[in-house]
Parts: C-alpha cells; sequence; structure tokens
C-alpha cells in the first residue's frame, strides 16, 4: 500500500518536473520536413544549451491550418512569402523586430522589407528556391521545357504522374501556364485552371507530398511535382536517375522566412537561433545540407553546390513569386481543390 | 497438432466441426504474421527493408540514438503516467459512490456520462477538443495532451474497478462497519487492498489506451509535444524503413511486458473468485 | 448524498468540460461560416450542410455531388464488410476456442488479444511493409517465380479492409467465444440423439443461440470502423476516403472547419442511430427472455 503510494507520488513529481524544467532553454520549430541539417542543430543545441525539437510539415496549408487551431505551442516556423504576409494579417506572428536583429544584416537586400514584410518586423528570410517538376530521365525519354509536359501529359506517362497534395504551388503554376493571373477572383478564370487539373488527373497516380524521393527515384511515377534543391540533391547524393525541369513560361518561386507564431513561450530562444542560423559559417553548411539557395550571405567557397555543377538551382527561366490571396481568391482556390480532389 | 485438421479420433464428437480447427490456425497466423515479419526484418542490416542481408542490431541503435523519437517517449510516458493517475483517481471516487452509495440517484445517467468516450466516435471527440481548446487558447501542448487523455482514459479505468467492486461481497466492509472503524479507516484497511486488483487493471489499461492513441494525439499536438504513435505516424508517410521496424519492434516488445502481468493477475482473480 | 455528489463530482466536470461543452461547441461551429484561412467566423450559415450535397459550380448554381454521399456510403459498405468478414472468421475461431482444455483456451484468448494493445499505428503499418511496392509480400512471390512485376496492393479498398479486419477483429471474438461459452452443451447432444446432422445443429441451435454475441461483435467492430483514420491515410492513402480522415482534412490542410463540424455530427448521428437499435433490440430480447 505505501509502496502504491510513493509510486504514484513519484510519477506524478517527475511528470511535473519534466513539465516544468522544460521551460528554459527550449526551442520548438515547425519547419519543412527534412530542412535542418540534424548536425548542425546538435551544434547550435552544444553551442547555446538550448534544446531544440523540429517538427516537419510538407505544406505550407498544413502550417496555416496549425496555426489557425490558435494553439500550436511553436517558437519557430518557416512558411513561404504569401503565407507570412496572411499570417501577418491574421495577427498569428509575433513582433520580433526582425530587422534590428543581427541575422538581417546578413540578409541579400534584395529581400528585405518586401511586400510580404513590408516593415521588416516579423520575418527574416531564410531559404528561397522554386517549384517545378522532375522527370525520371530512365523511364520518360521526352522534352521536359514546358508545363504543357505536366499538365497536358502524353499518353505514354498516364498513371506515371505525381503531384502535390496541396493547391498552393500547383494552382499558381497551372495560372502562369494557362496566364491566368494569380490569386484571381474572377471565378471563370479559375474554372479554365480547374479544368486543366481535371483533365490532367486522369493521369495522376497519386497526389502526394510526402516520401517524394523514393516514389521519383524508384521509377514508380516518372514525373512528380518538386522542389529545386530537393531535386538537385537526389540527383547529386542518391544518383538519381532524374532531371529537374525548366519550364519555359516560368517557375513558381518561393521565400521561406523564419517566424515567430503569437504568443510563443521561447522567443528568446528563437531569436538566437535565427541570428545563430544566418551567420555565414551555419548559413553555408545549411546550404550544403538542404541544397535551397540561402537567402542570407554565405562564404561561397565553402559552399558544395556551385552554378555549373547545379542547373537545379541557376535555371535561365523566369521565376514568377506567388502572392498573397484575398480571402475570395482563396475561397476560389481551395473550391478548385476540393472539386479537383473529390 | 495435425489432428485438429483431420477431424482424427473425433470424428464422431456431435460438437466438433471438421474445419474450424483449420481456420482457427490459419487465423493466428494472420494474427502474428505481419508482427512476426516486422520483427524479422528489424534485424536486417540491408538498408533496403525487404531484401535480406544479414543479422544486425544495428537499426535498434540508430533507433534509440534518434533524438525525436527519445522526445516523442517521454511526452508519451509523461502524458500516460498523469493521465492514468487522474483518469484512475477520478474513477475510483465515481465507482465508489456507484456501488456503495446509499440512494444515488440517477445511477444509470452517471454511468452513461462516465463511459461517454466509448460510444462517440474518437475522431469526432479529438475535433471537439480541438476546438475547444482553441477557443479556450490553450497553448501548451503537454497540457493539452494530458486533459485529453485523462477524458478519454477514466471509462477504461472505471469499468474494471467498477466490475470488481460489484462481483466483492459487503462482508468485511460491514464488519469493520460494525467494529466502529471510522468510515476512512475501513476504507483504507478493508476496500481498498480488496479492490486493488480492479485498481491495477483500470490503470493498465488506460495507461496502455494513452500510449497507443493516435486519432486525439495527432490532431491536438503541438510544439515539443509529440507523441510516439504520432512520431512514428510521420515516419510510415515517409516510408518503410528498418529504423522503423525497430522502433516498432521495441514498442511491442514493451506492449507486451505491460500487458502480460496485467492479464496473469486478472487470471489469478478469477481462478481465485471460482 | 453530499458524499455522493463529491464522489461523483470530478467525472462530471471532466465530462462536462472536456466532452459535452466540446460537442456544443461542434454543433455551433456546424451552423458558422468557416474562415477561408482556418478557424471558423461567428456568421450564421447553412453552407456546411449544404455543402455535403451540392456543389457551387463555376456559374454559381447549385448542383448536386454526390462526392461525400459516395465517401459517407463507402464508409457504411467498408465497416458493414468488414463486419461481416469479422463475423465469418471470428465464429469458427471462437468456437474452436471454446472447444479446448481449460488451459489451452487461456493461452489462446490471451494470444487473441494481445495485437490488440500493440499501438495501433505499428499494427497498420505492419501492412504497409508487406502490402508496398517492392514489399515483403511482392519480394516473397517474386522468390518463388509466382510474378514478375505486379500492381501495388497498397491504396486500396482491398489494402483498408484488410487493415479493418485485422485491427478490429479481436473485438468480435471475445463476445462469440462469451455467449458459445454460455451455451448448454446439452443441446448439441441433444440434436445429435435426435439425428440431427452437424450442419443443421450448427444452424438451427449453435448460430441461434450466439447471435447476442455475434450482435455485440458486429456492433463493437462496425462502430470504430466507422471514424477510422489510420487506414484509410495509410493503406488508402488518401485517394480513397473515408469520413474519419474526411473529417480530419477539414481541420488541416483543407481548413473548412464548419464542414468538418458537420461531418462530424453526422458521423455521430449514425453510430448514435446504430447504438439506439442495439440498445432496443437488446431490450426487446430481455423482455422476451422474462
Amino acid at each position: 500500500m505505501k509502496h502504491m503510494k510513493k509510486l504514484v507520488l513519484a510519477c506524478v513529481c517527475s511528470s511535473l518536473f519534466t513539465m516544468t524544467s522544460s521551460a528554459a532553454g527550449k526551442l520548438n520549430i515547425y519547419a519543412w520536413a527534412e530542412s535542418f541539417d540534424p548536425d548542425l542543430i546538435a551544434q547550435f543545441e552544444s553551442e547555446t544549451g538550448i534544446d531544440v525539437t523540429i517538427d516537419g510539415f510538407t505544406s505550407n496549408e498544413d502550417l496555416l491550418a496549425k496555426l489557425k487551431s490558435g494553439s500550436s505551442d511553436y517558437d519557430l516556423v518557416t512558411p513561404s512569402q504569401h503565407f507570412v504576409k496572411i499570417m501577418i494579417q491574421e495577427q498569428l506572428l509575433e513582433n520580433i523586430g526582425a530587422r534590428e536583429l543581427p541575422a538581417y544584416s546578413n540578409v541579400d537586400a534584395k529581400w528585405q522589407q518586401q511586400w510580404w514584410d513590408p516593415t521588416g518586423e516579423y520575418s527574416v528570410p531564410f531559404v528561397y528556391g522554386t517549384a517545378g517538376f522532375t522527370v525520371n530521365r530512365d523511364n520518360y525519354k521526352g522534352p521536359a521545357t514546358s508545363w504543357q509536359e505536366f499538365f497536358e501529359p502524353a499518353a505514354e506517362l498516364k498513371g506515371k504522374i505525381a503531384v502535390f497534395n496541396t493547391p498552393d504551388e500547383i494552382i499558381p503554376a497551372a495560372q502562369i501556364y494557362l496566364g491566368v493571373e494569380n490569386c484571381t477572383e474572377d471565378s471563370s478564370e479559375m474554372k479554365r485552371v480547374f479544368d486543366l487539373l481535371k483533365k490532367q488527373k486522369e493521369s495522376v497516380a497519386v497526389y502526394s507530398s510526402d516520401n517524394i524521393n523514393s516514389r521519383i527515384a524508384s521509377g514508380e511515377v516518372y514525373m512528380h511535382s518538386w522542389w529545386d534543391g530537393d531535386s538537385m540533391k537526389a540527383r547529386k547524393e542518391d544518383n538519381a536517375p532524374i532531371e529537374y525541369a525548366q519550364p519555359k513560361e516560368g517557375l513558381v518561386g518561393w521565400l521561406d522566412s523564419m517566424v515567430v507564431p503569437k504568443g510563443a513561450s521561447n522567443i528568446d530562444s528563437a531569436k538566437t537561433f535565427i541570428n545563430w542560423m544566418s551567420e555565414k559559417e551555419h548559413a553555408t553548411a545549411e546550404f550544403n545540407y538542404y541544397g535551397h539557395t540561402p537567402a542570407v550571405g554565405i562564404d561561397d567557397a565553402q559552399a558544395v553546390h556551385k552554378p555549373e555543377s547545379s542547373p537545379e538551382l541557376f535555371g535561365s527561366v523566369p521565376i514568377i513569386f506567388s502572392k498573397a490571396c484575398s480571402p475570395a481568391a482563396q475561397k476560389l482556390v481551395d473550391k478548385v481543390w476540393t472539386q479537383l480532389l473529390q | 497438432m495435425l489432428n485438429f485438421l483431420s477431424g482424427g479420433a473425433k470424428r464422431h464428437d456431435a460438437k466438433h466441426y471438421p474445419g474450424f480447427g483449420l481456420i482457427g490456425v490459419l487465423f493466428f497466423i494472420f494474427l502474428y504474421l505481419p508482427i512476426l515479419v516486422m520483427i524479422a526484418y528489424s534485424f536486417n542490416s540491408n538498408k533496403i527493408v525487404s531484401v535480406w542481408q544479414g543479422f544486425s542490431l544495428k537499426w535498434y541503435f540508430s533507433a534509440l540514438q534518434n533524438d525525436g523519437l527519445m522526445s516523442a517517449v517521454r511526452v508519451s510516458l509523461t502524458v500516460a503516467t498523469v493521465a492514468t493517475v487522474l483518469a484512475t483517481l477520478i474513477a475510483i471516487s465515481a465507482a465508489l459512490v456507484l456501488s456503495r452509495g446509499k440512494d444515488v440517484k440517477g445511477a444509470k445517467l452517471s454511468e452513461t456520462v462516465i463511459n461517454l468516450p466509448l460510444m462517440l466516435p474518437e475522431i469526432v471527440f479529438a475535433v471537439a477538443i480541438l476546438i475547444l481548446f482553441s477557443q479556450l487558447g490553450v497553448q501548451n501542448g503537454l497540457l493539452k495532451l494530458i486533459l485529453a487523455h485523462t477524458c478519454f482514459c477514466i471509462p477504461f479505468a472505471f469499468l474494471p474497478i467498477r466490475a470488481r467492486l460489484q462481483g466483492m461481497h459487503t462482508n468485511f466492509e460491514q464488519a469493520a462497519q460494525d467494529l466502529y472503524a471510522p468510515p476512512w479507516v475501513a476504507f483504507k484497511r478493508i476496500t481498498l487492498p480488496l479492490i486493488m486488483p480492479g485498481i491495477f487493471a483500470g490503470a493498465m489499461l488506460s495507461f496502455v489506451i494513452s500510449m497507443d492513441d493516435f486519432i486525439t494525439s495527432n490532431i491536438v499536438s503541438g510544439g515539443g509535444a509529440t507523441t510516439l504513435p504520432v512520431y512514428i505516424f510521420s515516419l510510415v508517410k515517409q516510408g518503410v524503413s528498418p529504423e522503423l521496424n525497430a522502433i516498432s519492434t521495441l514498442i511491442i516488445a514493451i506492449s507486451l511486458l505491460l500487458v502480460t502481468p496485467c492479464w496473469l493477475i486478472a487470471e489469478r482473480n478469477r481462478d481465485a473468485s471460482l | 448524498m453530499n458524499k455522493n455528489l463529491l464522489g461523483l463530482a470530478p467525472a462530471y466536470l471532466v465530462m462536462l468540460v472536456l466532452m459535452i461543452i466540446p460537442l456544443l461547441i461542434v454543433v455551433d461551429v456546424a451552423f458558422m461560416t468557416s474562415d477561408p484561412y482556418g478557424g471558423f467566423k461567428q456568421v450564421f450559415s447553412l453552407e456546411s450542410f449544404q455543402q455535403i450535397l451540392y456543389n457551387v459550380d463555376w456559374d454559381d448554381n447549385l448542383v448536386l455531388n454526390l462526392q461525400y454521399l459516395k465517401i459517407i456510403g463507402r464508409t457504411l459498405l467498408l465497416s458493414a464488410i468488414t463486419a461481416l468478414i469479422c463475423v465469418c472468421i471470428a465464429f469458427p475461431v471462437a468456437y474452436y476456442i471454446s472447444r479446448q482444455s481449460a488451459s489451452r483456451k487461456t493461452v489462446l484468448l490471451y494470444l487473441v488479444t494481445l495485437p490488440f494493445w500493440v499501438s495501433m499505428v505499428v499494427r497498420v503499418y505492419a501492412w504497409v511493409l508487406i502490402l508496398s511496392n517492392d514489399g515483403v509480400l511482392e519480394s516473397g512471390l517474386r522468390l518463388f517465380g509466382l510474378v514478375d512485376d505486379m500492381d501495388s496492393l497498397l491504396y486500396n479498398n482491398g489494402a483498408m479492409l484488410v487493415g479493418m479486419v485485422y485491427s478490429y477483429i479481436p473485438l468480435m471474438i471475445l463476445p462469440i467465444y462469451a455467449s458459445i461459452e454460455k451455451l448448454d452443451i446439452n443441446l448439441i447432444e441433444a440434436a445429435n440423439d435426435l439425428y440431427s446432422n452437424r450442419l443443421k445443429t450448427l444452424y438451427r441451435i449453435i448460430l441461434p443461440l450466439s447471435k447476442p454475441g455475434i450482435v455485440a461483435g458486429a456492433i463493437l467492430v462496425f462502430v470504430p470502423c466507422l471514424g477510422t483514420v489510420l487506414e484509410p491515410m495509410l493503406l488508402g492513402g488518401g485517394k480513397t476516403m473515408m469520413m474519419g480522415n474526411l473529417i480530419q482534412n477539414q481541420f488541416t490542410i483543407s481548413r473548412n472547419w464548419s464542414f468538418g463540424a458537420s461531418l462530424a455530427l453526422v458521423l455521430l448521428a449514425i453510430v448514435l442511430i446504430f447504438l439506439m437499435l442495439q440498445a432496443l433490440r437488446a431490450k426487446r430480447v430481455q423482455a422476451g427472455e422474462v
């Protein structure tokens, strides 16, 4: 009997202890899946004594939904530019006085105080890149120079195409291809987008943003929505027989920033992390791991991804950044997507 | 082994149905083969899961060094422990009133209320509690998990305790009362030891239910509060991997260690009561 | 009396705050307007219920849309098939177990319940491992030269069914076993003495008498299947949806809380109808017996 009491007491105490003791020097990050280099995080932890946990998401929508549920308890997240703007509008972000942080001085001038955060108070740009599609060259020998090959695929690609499972980067691509304005509120224009995607669906094997690497590298599908850096990494590190397409109409551009959700419990740790990550040395190491172009200055001599070996990152086609859609436009985007996936 | 396949000597036994034995054997194969395959492949040294290369424990080492996994284990253990303690205490108190209280009104209603989480599809509960937390602005991920888990663990703790109380004679308690033992002493010396097996079974059930929960945890989880099943789910989405097999095998082993003693105690009690 | 209240108070408090009030909020949200960015606005609207049946097409006309009804239908159908398969497997198994010696019975029952305590995610994962492309099953078949190249066995209704049967079958075996155990074995012998053959005895005596167990088991399997989330996500690949993951999506990537809430109410209503039918039946049976 006494034993039981002690045991229960010990359990309660120990769990309360773990709950409170963890508040000091902790940092909960919600970032794009596999975006941060684990070795670099370990180095950060040992240098600063801050205990970092990282969860991954695979779409901006996922992140927005999590923050909108009002109680995510994350200290640092990495949305793309248009979602930064929406999150600022929706008052989901903490004003961290970003442009006063040491990190900001290392941010490339062209990314400072852009339209998504004109006052430079909320976000510190982190990496940028493009969303396009990758083809498996063992299985598909055709051209990869236009969105036409992706949206209006040849017969040989039937059942061999995989597409992201959220509209965020697919609808802008379709709009680029059709010449429809991004974030249009015109329902007849969006109908054209819908029709295109509906037609494409006949050839689509799966809508998924998970596990892309194994699906395209193994040849399970021949064509897959993907991002430039990830595609490059798979080609270089796993020798996957793949090629990142360069559609002449233009690629969908994105820039991920580090921001702090409103009400985060470890704002100081988050700031420390942002500054640390934006230092030249660490940004270079992160670039070598992640493969997406840093928005901050790096040590070019130490970078492994050089322009001549990385056509994915240094293409010549136009890059068109997505805007933040108004609620009305967002509703149309969601409508296209729900009706498409029905 | 073969005699229930053929019927053999039992051929003239009217209660014997040939074929049922075969179905039984096939069923147990169906039940255990997937788990055994997974356990076997967790020792495969090959990175490609389905091609056997040789015996190796390396995936266990890499699993145990995995920070994300370890923090998920810590979260799950914390949540399960606190939720179990809370749910069990609440269940004991409710079960005592419902089976020992004098003229309890609406006992039937109370039991229904306590068992509500068993009737509701879990996804509905998960969604409801997500909206509640978001409206109240509850931030702490651990707190949210503990509250939710406590709620759906209560019936699992309640049912075995209640069953134990119902199956128990009140003789001893009455004797204690007749001897003028104060109620608290009577409870501590007589009732509590007698219902201990029920409490143990209830607590064990709650603990396992909390450790296993996916649907609710997945929806309410936030920063630093990823539970083990949610973490495993995120790995499964990334595809099959040898490390995942190792992690799963460890979880199966731990479940066995937790459930077996509980089951043995229940068996012993049943034998004793006969 | 006061003591009674005090003892029940914590349980009532938890259920009220964490169960009943949240459910009322769900009802409320179902009648509100979704915020396109997530969450909801306090503006009354029936749009979310309309969405279950109708699409607003590109010219703003209401068009009957059977997709969601199809998902609801698929959920009901797959759950029913799962329950049916479970009965077909569980009955012989339960009967077989009941014919064993006492010590063997105990061990076999332990083996039946054991997998149930292993994390659901792990159990479903085991099937992903077996069924996936280049998975264990495909490699095994290829090893014996039975197949050359096969389509993925994952991501279809069949894979979901296997996963659901696997997950819930212990819930079917236990009640059936309990009712077979209770059955008076002399009846079978009497039937035999009266020259009834085995099949007849099975249909006329054993099955009817174990019906309560079968019905209880069917409910125990069918109801959780209706709200299942993991099997459609991992084995159905997100393309073949069921109500559980459809609801979950509304609170994650689709960000349509009101629609999700109204779907949750539909699911709840379906479950309650089945539970009520079961309760009525139980009452009738009881009345009939007395």
